[in-house]
């Protein structure tokens, strides 16, 4: 589904240049659960973003589903991420102006879904997050937890087929992880193919593959086996 | 999709109040200001246009000059009708006119009169065809084309004769000026507001060209006599085609003026809709007024749109998540744009709303300074569209640079807040900067511009006219009076104990209104023209008005005896008074007069011009108006009452009254204070909204600083070594905006100064003035913003980072 060939992504200082990536090679196939681990400043959310379409600026081949990325137009691009990926972040980033509800309505209304659709799908997500009771609070009136059920549902409203989770739980206590990860396990199982990065040894126990990153190399790829 | 932009734009509007009440209340002050404006605008320029054939009419006027002088006129010397429709070929219709301003009425069988009437023309049938009435009654044709009939306006008939048929008041007799007998031939529905010409009594010409002395009154057969009375309406069948119709007017000048050395005649043709904006008894608007009235209004509404640019771009960094979280969630940016687009848009709306109920207060608070007849009328097409139009212009140009600069972000950046080291924000900082320099640029110009205007009123009304304007009271008396009744006025008043001299006159001393005449010299054979203003007076006309007499005697009552100003004495080639005594000259080609005495010069118009050469001569018989110097220490009130009883007395029918002349002079300059005060409102305004702005943003930058202001104290800076670290940046933008401001103004003020032919030099002092003024406001907005943040317990500030 993802093929990555030879990515390097740098960045010029005055005296050299300082590879924040190099040379990764990589291919994700439809399913996968793939947890990227590495100390800080590896490139962990590098890579994620070049993956998720958000950060276009690296040398090297991007193959999605045989389709070159690299040499896209912006406008194709930004179509294939909106119909393709989901993200969800550390800090969770919900809009702080807009309720529990809106927040999760938002993507679905950059996909021109029909009004009672909406409904149905908002209504849906609430439902099987147990957040019905606080469709109508604001962000900040919720539990970091809580943020972060919303910032998911938000994120797999649109129905992506990727799901790319940055330390989706870095800011979360322990029993508020797991809550969290057995929620993408679940979608993993439903066919979502998920990419986090996350420093939690534990958390890389729910997914199917395993990659070490470090100073911006691929250094181990192994297959995990439940 | 759009209700889900408009409810994040109402929550970001109730999040941070005082963001919305800048810009709700700064965008309402511009649209209230550019609405009303506009709708002076409209008013000014809609009159007349009802008239059918509005493209096609035109009036001829007349321009004289000598030299450097220019005498412009509305009238034309009388002949001029006759001449163009015998050699103008083109022309459809022609009209002549003989306004009579201050006609008296009365009634032919009682001796009721209803007191001087304002709009009584004298004009011939020829004048519907051009200006074409609702006919109630009578002839259109045949109602105007005899000596003595008069066409009235419903409006007349009713307050002349009661509530009667149209029938009844056909044939009916009045009174005009106590000695012209007319009957009423024909009845019109009143003129529409909206018109220049809006006369309700309308005489035949004929009335005045078929009486020998009314003849010579309006000058019919001389060419060298130009009336503002007098003047020219025609119809032409190729308006296109002007310059062939202005060589034919050349071809008359040539055929029948005589033009002197040195003196030369135009004549313009003066396209109806120029009408309303050209020298006009009834009403006049300027256009230079109302085009500075329409830059103030859109400078105003810019400043306001301005604000609205700098604190959206300043607050970008907190916008700049939730733009790049939706850029995540699939949202392209042109949704992005059109998001930032209805917030603005929201924000418009709600300015509008406010705009109209500032438009509404200002109309009531501010009648003096709009047209009196003026309404608006809200729910007007005109009105609504550009209303809306308004509105989303100012959408667009408020939002279109924060939406790219905010839509551009990379999303990975934006949501990381890494945006304070790239380059886009960089650009939004000089942007900002240079909008706050042109905002003050503008208020500091507002601010001279008052400043200079005031100082130069100041001047001219210290300014010596050349004689006493105090203590001087003058009224109106009968045009043509052969009752004798003036003398008899003018004795009974110089009896009153108060009163110090009484003078009759033609015309009062200085006025608005002017007679230009030519004066001739014989040299043997020879004939020198030379162009004169004239006045009408007494033996104690000069006298009255405290003009000094610098050698010779007053006029004794005597037509051949006139007096000059030194003005005419230097014209007549003499270096002193003296010298001039005994000259001889002939007036209207016929009287021989001679010069008794020489007068100081003195301004008989306002102080826009030039000193003219000037006769005073001595004609009883046209005296219309009585001029009375009361003894210092009179009590002002006390005396006109007096006065207006024993005028009373021998006139029951005048109302008007005395009035005082030095109010009269004051008026000179109605305009002038006008201007002032329109420009000392758009000032206030225009500090306010920029003011306004300053206050947000920074607000904003100096809480983005709170940091490095509590480091800085910990480190042991001074509160007022903060305060100059923090206000240096903004008064180096004053200092930019004051030296931006000087030379545009500078320009424009001398323009306008250049008008008068007394002014002021520019005063320097008051530039600098203005520029503290704007430096003081600064320090105190911002000063305000840093003190508050100073006195911040700097732990407490530096724990919650
Ligand atoms: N715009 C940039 N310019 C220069 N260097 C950058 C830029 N963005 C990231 N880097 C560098 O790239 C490296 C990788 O950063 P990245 O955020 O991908 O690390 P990470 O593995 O996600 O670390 P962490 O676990 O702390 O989140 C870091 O050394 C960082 O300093
Ligand atoms: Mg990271």
């Amino acid at each position: 589904m993802i093929k990555l060939s030879n990515i390097d992504k740098y960045v010029d200082s005055k005296f050299q240049r300082v590879f924040i990536l190099k040379g990764i090679d990589l291919e994700i196939e439809q399913g996968e659960f793939v947890t990227l681990m590495g100390p800080s400043g590896a490139g962990k959310s590098t890579l994620l973003n070049i993956i998720g379409l958000l950060d276009d600026d690296y040398v090297g081949d991007y193959e999605f589903e045989g389709e070159m990325v690299n040499k896209m137009k912006e406008k194709q691009r930004h179509a294939l991420h909106k119909k393709e990926f989901g993200n969800i972040f550390q800090a969770y980033h919900l809009i702080d102006e807009l309720t529990v509800y809106e927040n999760i309505e938002t993507p679905l209304l950059y996909r021109s879904v029909s009004s009672s659709e909406r409904k149905s799908i908002v209504a849906e997500l609430l439902d099987r997050f147990n957040m019905v009771a606080k469709k109508d609070l604001f962000p900040a009136q919720l539990s970091g937890g809580q943020q972060q059920l919303v910032g998911i549902a938000r994120a797999i409203a649109g129905k992506p087929r990727v799901l790319l989770a940055d330390e989706p739980t870095g800011n979360l206590h322990s029993n508020q992880a797991k809550q969290i990860m057995e929620v993408f396990a679940e979608l993993n199982r439903e066919g979502t193919t998920i990419i986090q990065a996350t420093h939690a040894e534990e958390n890389a126990a729910y997914g199917n593959r395993l990659l070490e990153i470090v100073d911006g190399k691929i250094e181990e790829d192994k297959i995990l086996i439940k | 999709m759009l209700r889900n932009y408009l409810i994040i734009a109402w929550r970001n509007l109730l999040r941070n109040k005082l963001r919305a009440a800048i810009h709700i209340l700064g965008l309402a002050i511009g649209i209230a200001a550019c609405f009303v404006i506009y709708n002076m605008l409209s008013y000014e320029y809609g009159f007349n246009r009802d008239v059918p054939g509005y493209d096609k009419i035109f009036r001829i006027t007349t321009v004289t000059s000598h030299g450097e002088d220019r005498w412009p006129n509305v009238g034309v010397p009388f002949p001029m009708g006759d001449a163009v429709k015998d050699e103008v070929g083109g022309v459809e219709s022609l009209a002549r006119i003989f306004d009579n301003a201050n006609a008296m009425v009365g009634l032919a069988e009682r001796p009721t009169a209803f007191g001087r009437q304002r709009h009584v023309v004298y004009t011939e049938d020829k004048y519907f065809d051009i200006f074409p009435a609702k006919w109630l009654g009578g002839n259109p044709e045949k109602a105007l084309n005899r000596p003595n009939t008069v066409v009235l306006t419903q409006s007349s008939v009713n307050k002349y004769f009661g509530e009667i048929s149209v029938q009844e008041a056909l044939g009916k007799e009045l009174i005009y000026n106590d000695s012209i007998s007319v009957q009423v031939t024909g009845i019109i529905e009143d003129i529409k507001e909206n018109n220049d010409l809006i006369y309700t009594d309308y005489i035949s010409l004929s009335t005045l060209t078929s009486s020998t002395s009314a003849r010579k009154f309006i000058n019919a057969e001389n060419w060298d006599n130009v009336n503002s009375a007098s003047q020219l309406y025609v119809q032409l069948s190729h308006p296109q085609q002007l310059s062939s119709y202005e060589t034919s007017l050349d071809q008359i000048i040539d055929k029948y003026l005589n033009n002197e050395e040195g003196w030369s005649t135009e004549f313009f043709i003066e396209p109806l809709s120029d009408l309303h904006f050209t020298v006009n008894p009834n009403h006049t608007a300027n256009k230079f007024t109302l085009m500075g009235l329409s830059i103030m209004a859109v400078f105003i509404l810019m400043i306001a749109c301005m604000n609205f640019i700098n604190l959206e771009t300043a607050q970008a960094i907190v916008r700049a998540k939730e733009i790049g979280i939706r850029k995540t969630l699939g949202s392209s940016r042109f949704q992005l744009m059109l998001q930032f687009f209805s917030e603005t848009l929201v924000i418009a709306l709600l300015a509008l709303m406010l705009a109209l109920l500032l438009t509404e207060f200002s109309v009531h608070y501010f009648a003096e300074m709009i047209p009196a007849d003026m309404e608006i009328n809200y729910l007007s097409t005109g009105n609504i569209l550009f209303l809306l139009g308004l509105v989303v212009l100012v959408t667009l140009l408020s939002a279109i640079y924060p939406a790219l600069m905010l839509t551009g972000y990379n999303p990975v950046k934006a949501i990381k807040n890494q945006l304070k080291d790239i380059h886009q924000n960089r650009w939004g900082y000089f942007v900002r900067k240079n909008l706050t320099v042109l905002q003050f640029t503008l208020s500091i110009g507002f601010i001279i511009g008052v400043l200079v205007i005031s100082h130069q009123l100041k001047y001219l009304a210290n300014e010596s006219m050349g004689f006493n304007k105090e203590l001087v009271l003058y009224a109106d008396t009968p045009f043509l009076d052969e009752s004798g009744r003036n003398d008899q006025l003018k004795e009974s008043l110089e009896r009153l104990s108060f009163v110090k001299s009484v003078s009759l006159s033609g015309d009062i001393l200085a006025s608005r209104s002017l007679f230009t005449t030519t004066i001739e010299r014989h040299k043997g054979e020879e004939i020198e023209e030379l162009g004169i203003q004239a006045k009408n007076g007494d033996s104690l006309f000069v006298d009255t008005y405290e003009v000094p007499l610098l050698v010779g005697k007053r006029i004794e009552n005597d037509s051949t005896e006139i007096l000059i100003n030194e003005t005419f004495m230097k014209d007549l080639g003499y270096d002193f008074p003296a010298d001039a005594i005994g000259e001889q000259l002939v007036l209207y080609g016929e009287r021989n007069v001679e010069v008794v005495g020489v007068v100081k010069d003195f301004n008989s118009r306002s102080l826009y011009e030039q000193i003219r050469p000037l006769v005073i001569f001595y004609e009883p018989e046209y005296f219309t108006k009585i001029n009375v110097k009361l003894q210092a220490n009179t009590n002002l009130q006390e005396a006109k009452s007096l006065l207006d009883k024993e005028m009373k007395e021998l006139y029951p029918e005048e109302d008007s009254g005395f009035r005082f002349f030095d109010e009269l002079v004051a008026n000179f300059y109605q305009s002038e204070q006008k201007l002032q005060e329109v420009l000392s409102f758009a000032t206030v305004l225009a500090i306010l909204i920029s003011g306004m702005g300053l206050f947000g943003l920074s607000a904003f930058t100096i809480a983005q600083r709170t940091k490095e202001i509590s480091i800085r104290k910990v480190l042991g800076a001074s509160a007022s070594q903060i305060l100059v670290l923090i206000s240096r940046e903004y008064m180096v933008l004053i200092l930019i905006a004051f030296v931006l401001a000087v030379v545009p103004t500078w320009l424009l003020l001398e323009e306008w100064l250049k008008q008068f032919a007394y002014r002021t030099p520019m005063p320097i002092s008051l530039y600098l003035l203005a520029g503290f003024l704007a430096f003081l406001l600064c320090v105190v907005i911002v000063g305000l913003h840093s003190l508050r943040t100073i006195n911040r317990n700097p732990s407490e500030v530096l724990k919650s980072e």
